[in-house]
Parts: structure tokens; C-alpha cells; sequence
């Protein structure tokens, strides 16, 4: 699954420290969101999608992967 | 005392049993690191030098390993701290390890773990094939009196790896 927090992040000025807190996770688990090493549960994907208020599909999308 | 009476008191309990995840607190790894240490240790040096362990004697269900005593049922036999409590500490100690939270638990510590007890099962169950067809005498009975401990200590090891690992790939933030 792709990502653009680390674009969204930029946008709004807010350090993967940041964004961890608000979302209630690890600031490594930001890390290995934006680096696609780990797919987050619906609950982060969602809370990370109000805290840019954006929708869920402007900051994530499918891989061709994703389907196997 | 102080700690056995904080965690045996009700609300503790109570939020512990209340809790969706089954883990200890953070500090019970302190506790395991400092129960098994030790525990290992004296291990060793038993298995070493037999006159290191003591006896002591214990309530048994059924002594079944009496030969020139009559056994019976629910009585006191002899036994040693070696066979007793020592197993009993190291057992705790590497579950209190094991299983309690890390600082921040979160979803990605959750998946890790996960992966590292299927891991850890997976190899022990191999080693343990290999070392049944392979492994023969007093080296098999060590190897099976070490299995016990086996499976956790796999876990500890691959757990830690990934959790290292994790930490390793951090990037700076911008």
C-alpha cells in the first residue's frame, strides 16, 4: 500500500512525533508507515486521514500487490 | 512484600483481568531480567558442581521416586531447590520477559510480537524433531531439560531482533 503522509506531513508542519501522538501510536510506526514497511490497521488509517482532513484514498492507495 | 501486596490487591487485579491484552505491565520485564539472570547462573553452576543445590522439603501429591520409603498419597518428600523452585523462577522470569508491554505498545509492537511467537514455535518444533532423531544419552537430557525453557527464550530472542531492527531503520524527521 502507498502513502504520502510524509507530503501531508510537510503540509501541515507536523513532525512524525507529532503525528504519533495525535494518532496514538509509536513514532515508529509513523516511520514504517511512510517507509511501506507496515500496513496500519483501519482505525490509524482513518485517524491519520481526519488529522490531514483529507479523505482516506488521498493519502493511501492500492498497489497491485495489495490484491494477491 | 511491598510489590507482592501492590499486585495482589484488588484493583490491580481487577484492571488486569479487565484489560484486552493479556500482557504485564512494563516493569515486570525489569523483574524477569533480574529473576532469570541469576536463575540461569545457578543453573549452570548445579549442573556443574551438584553439591551447589540444597535440599529441601516439599508437599507431593504423589512421591512417586521413593525406593526404600513407602509411598503414599498427599505427603512431605525430599526433594531439592534445583528441581522445585528453581524451574518454577526461570519459567516466570522468561514469561514476565516475554509477555509484558513494552513502553509505547502499539499496533506495530503487537504485529511483531505476534510474528516472533509463530517464529519462535515454528523453530522450536524443528529443533525439537531434529534433536529427538539425532541426539541420544545424557546430551538428549539436557537438550530436553533446556526445552522446556526453549520456545520462550526463542521468542525473548526474536522479539528483541525485530524490535532492534525496527529501531535501526528509524529515520531522522525532516
Amino acid at each position: 500500500m502507498k502513502n504520502n503522509i510524509r507530503v501531508e506531513r510537510a503540509i501541515i508542519r507536523i513532525s512524525q512525533q507529532e503525528l504519533a501522538d495525535r494518532v496514538g501510536v509509536s513514532r515508529q510506526t509513523i516511520n514504517a508507515i511512510e517507509l511501506e514497511k507496515y500496513t496500519p490497521s483501519a482505525i490509524v488509517i482513518m485517524k491519520i486521514a481526519f488529522i490531514f482532513n483529507k479523505r482516506v484514498e488521498e493519502i493511501f492507495s492500492l498497489e497491485e500487490n495489495d490484491w494477491k | 512484600m511491598k510489590i507482592i501486596l501492590y499486585i495482589c490487591s484488588i484493583n490491580q487485579l481487577k484492571k488486569l483481568f479487565m484489560k484486552k491484552s493479556y500482557l504485564f505491565p512494563n516493569y515486570f520485564k525489569k523483574i524477569g531480567w533480574a529473576v532469570s539472570i541469576p536463575s540461569i547462573i545457578y543453573y549452570i553452576l548445579i549442573i556443574c558442581f551438584d553439591n551447589l543445590d540444597f535440599k529441601i522439603k516439599m508437599f507431593s501429591i504423589f512421591p512417586s521416586d521413593q525406593v526404600f520409603k513407602e509411598s503414599s498419597w498427599f505427603s512431605i518428600t525430599d526433594t531439592t531447590f534445583g528441581l522445585t523452585f528453581l524451574p518454577m523462577l526461570l519459567m516466570l522470569s522468561l514469561v514476565f520477559i516475554a509477555f509484558s508491554r513494552e513502553k509505547i505498545e502499539d499496533e506495530l509492537i503487537s504485529k511483531i510480537r505476534e510474528k516472533s511467537l509463530i517464529w519462535s514455535v515454528l523453530v522450536f518444533m524443528s529443533l525439537f524433531i531434529f534433536c529427538t532423531l539425532l541426539l541420544y544419552g545424557m546430551l538428549y537430557y539436557y537438550f530436553y531439560i533446556f526445552n522446556i525453557y526453549l520456545l520462550l527464550i526463542l521468542m525473548i530472542f526474536k522479539f528483541n531482533f525485530e524490535i532492534y531492527k525496527l529501531k535501526k531503520s528509524l529515520k531522522n524527521e525532516e
